[in-house]
Formats: C-alpha cells, structure tokens, sequence
C-alpha cells in the first residue's frame, strides 16, 4: 500500500519550512563532522603522544641495556675468542687424524710373535706397516681381530697384502689402513 | 531541486555551517590523516624497537649467566692451544721435553717456518699460519713411540703431518714432520647489538679434549754439539 503525505503548509510558508528543515539538517552535519574532526584531532593528539612516550622509553630502555652489556663486553670478548679459537682448532682436529693413536690401539691387537718393522702414516689417514709373522695362524688371528667393528668402523680400507716368507721362515706382510 | 533552489536564494544562510563542514574535512585531511600516517610509521618503528630490546635483553641476560672465572680458563686453554704469535722456544722446549721423559734421543730438529711441502697435506684452516718441523729421534721402540703419543698429546697443538718409524731389534728411529699453528686474535668484537657468541656442545666436547692435553713450560734448552760441520765453523763469541 502506498501512503502519500499531503502537504497542506501554503507557498510562502513552506518554503521557510523546507530552509529552516534543510538549514537545521546541514547544521546538524557541520556540526557533527566539527564534532569528528575535533574528537580526531584529540585523539590522533593523544594517540601520538603516546606512542612518542612508548619510544622514548623503549630508547631509554635500550640505552640502559647497551650501556650493561658494555659494562660486560670483557666477558664478551672472552666469549668471541673461545668461539674463534675452538672453530680453528676444530678445524684442525677435523681435518687431520693421529696416526700414533692408531698405532697404539694396533699394537694392542697385535698377537705375540708379530714385529711391526715400519710404519708409515700422515695427517690424511694413511697408514701402511711392514710387519713380520712367526706363523700364518698368527696372521689369520690378527686380521681377525681387525675386522672387529669397534676397530674396522674407523677406517675405509683395510687391507693385508704382499705376504712373503723370508729365508728364515718367518712370514713378512704389509698393513694398509686409510682411517675415515 | 528544491533544496538547489533554497541554497541559491537563502545561501547566506548556510555560509557557516558549509564553512564547518569544509573546516572539519580540512582538519581531517590536513591534520588527523597524516598524523594517523605517521603513527603507523611510529607503530612500526616500535615494533622494531621492542625486538631489538628484546634481543639485548637476551644478550645481556645470557652475558650475566657466563662465569667469568670459566671463561678465563677456556681463554687460557686455547690460547695454549693456538697461540697468537709462534712461540718458536716453546715448540722447541716442549718437544725437548718430551724426548727427555720418553728417553728418546733427538738426532735433528729442522724448523720451516709457515711452509707446507705438499698440497695434500695442507690443511684446510685458511686463517691459521703453521710452523712445520721435520724431527729425526732415535731410541728404544717403546721409548719412540710415547715420544710420539706424547707429541700428540701435547699443547700447543702439534699436528704429525708425516711419520716413518723403523724398528730393528728393539729400536726404533722416527722421523716426523710436525705442525705447530698459531694465528692472530680476532681483530673486533662487532656492535653491541649483534648476538653472542655461543658455545656449541662440539666447542665443549673440545674444550675437554683440550683439558687432557699437557702444556709444558719453558725451559731453557741445553744444547751441546751438533750444528753445522764445516772446516770454517768459527765461534764469532769463542774470542770474547
């Protein structure tokens, strides 16, 4: 249903109406966006003034943290140094292996009756020993112990070759080990 | 269309209000947006602030729970290890010293300063200068062989680089081409702000290794005989 509104001001008069309605409708919205802008600008003020304080104190704040870690920057340095030092020396270590280690822990697995008569070795892991056996059981037993995985895990190769027997009946080998 | 023609016969009228709402969106757009602009900008730079503090604060916090007292004994660890400058006296003493615990009688003692005889064996620790040695040492096979664990086992760091030992009866002669290094300090720290340093479970793995290694004091060297043999060999101090 459609309702009409009649409007029953004459001419004159309504036209002043419409001017005071419309005069009251823009004065209402002036005033409203004053209202806006002025309530805007307070807050965007305060909001800004705030944020400024936060930073000042986070200045301050980080000044004061700067200020004590200097205070400490002996401890730092030590610190600094270590980390060098222990990356070069790790570096060193890391890239080199003990031969004489590993001679050591042969000999312990070396059975009686075995000689090493050379042995020769560099920081690249390769080792190679002469040796002398009184028997072959002796060598069988060695290379045994060898092929232990507590012992065989630490290298790439480790191989016997060149057996010989010398006039005296003594039998001569040589040991290769390339250490991991 | 009426309100057209009401703003154009009464405009006097709406001059103030129209001056408001044209003084209030000036306001807003001169004034509240930028600020709103650069608050964001600030919000930002907050943001940042608090990030960096909280990274120092770490730092700081991580810096007060370093002993002190450890520290000074790690710094002295590896500087035992690696020293600064090469301490040629040292090397010398030490392996002097060890030859005389060991029994092991020290034939010849040549010294190479930073030099490295084949590209294999180089090293790949770029930043560190190294003093090679090539020694010949003769004794009982035992004797020779804890001269050379000892070697190994000793500060400052030695590095065989080449062994050859012969063993005839029960004596052995080696001769090893040692490495010594050595390297200057790190020359800064860096700013305040960068993160600290820290010790990896490996750098205190080493640290222990380090322990069980045996530094040595200087000692003064007693050398007699040996040097050069030559028909000329005069004592330039003999006459003194």
């Amino acid at each position: 249903m459609v309702r009409k509104g009649i409007n029953l001001i004459p001419g004159e008069e309504r036209f002043t109406y419409e001017v005071a309605r419309l005069q009251k409708k823009i004065r209402i919205f002036a005033l409203g966006s004053l209202l806006i802008a002025v309530m805007g600008l307070i807050f965007s003020y305060l909001y800004f003034l705030n944020l400024g304080k936060q930073l000042n104190q986070l200045s301050r704040q980080t000044t004061l943290t700067e200020t004590k870690i200097r205070e400490m920057q002996q401890k730092e340095g030590f610190l600094f140094l270590i980390k060098n030092r222990a990356n070069l020396i790790g570096q060193i270590f890391k890239n080199t292996t003990r031969p004489i280690k590993t001679l050591v822990s042969l000999e312990k697995k070396l059975p009686e009756g075995i000689l090493f008569t050379s042995f020769e070795a560099d920081s690249s892991g390769k080792i190679k020993i002469v040796a002398y056996s009184k028997d072959l059981s002796l060598l069988n037993q060695f290379m045994s112990s060898l092929s232990d995985s507590s012992f065989s895990d630490n290298f790439n190769i480790i191989t016997i070759s060149s057996i010989g027997r010398s006039e005296s009946g003594n039998y001569s080998f040589v040991l290769e080990l390339n250490q991991k | 269309m009426i309100v057209l023609k009401i703003l154009l016969k009464k405009w006097r009228l709406f001059i103030l209000p129209l001056l408001t709402i044209i003084l209030s969106i000036g306001l807003i757009v001169t004034v509240i947006l930028p600020r709103f602009t650069i608050s964001l900008s600030l919000l930002d730079k907050i943001e940042e602030r608090k990030n960096f503090l909280s990274g120092l604060t770490a730092k700081e916090n991580d810096l007060n729970g370093l002993d002190e007292n450890s520290l000074k004994e790690k710094v002295d660890f590896s500087l035992s290890a690696l020293p600064e400058e090469k301490n040629f006296l040292k090397i010398v003493s030490t392996i002097n010293k060890l030859a005389r615990d060991s029994q092991v009688y020290i034939e010849s003692l040549e010294v190479s300063p930073g030099e490295v005889a084949t590209e294999t064996a180089q090293l790949k620790a770029p930043e560190v200068d190294r003093l090679t040695f090539q020694v010949k040492v003769t004794g009982e096979q035992s004797n020779v062989e804890n001269f050379l664990f000892e070697i190994e086992e000793s500060l400052p760091i030695f590095v065989i680089r080449t062994v050859k030992i012969n063993n005839s009866n029960r004596n052995s002669q080696a001769q090893l081409i040692l490495e010594n290094f050595f390297t200057k300090y790190p020359l800064s720290l860096g700013k305040v702000s960068a993160p600290l340093a820290k010790l990896s479970k490996e750098d205190d793995k080493l640290f222990e290794t380090l322990k069980k290694m045996k530094s040595y004091p200087v000692e003064s060297l007693d050398i007699t005989g040996g040097g050069f043999e030559s028909a000329n060999k005069v004592d330039p101090f003999s006459s003194e």
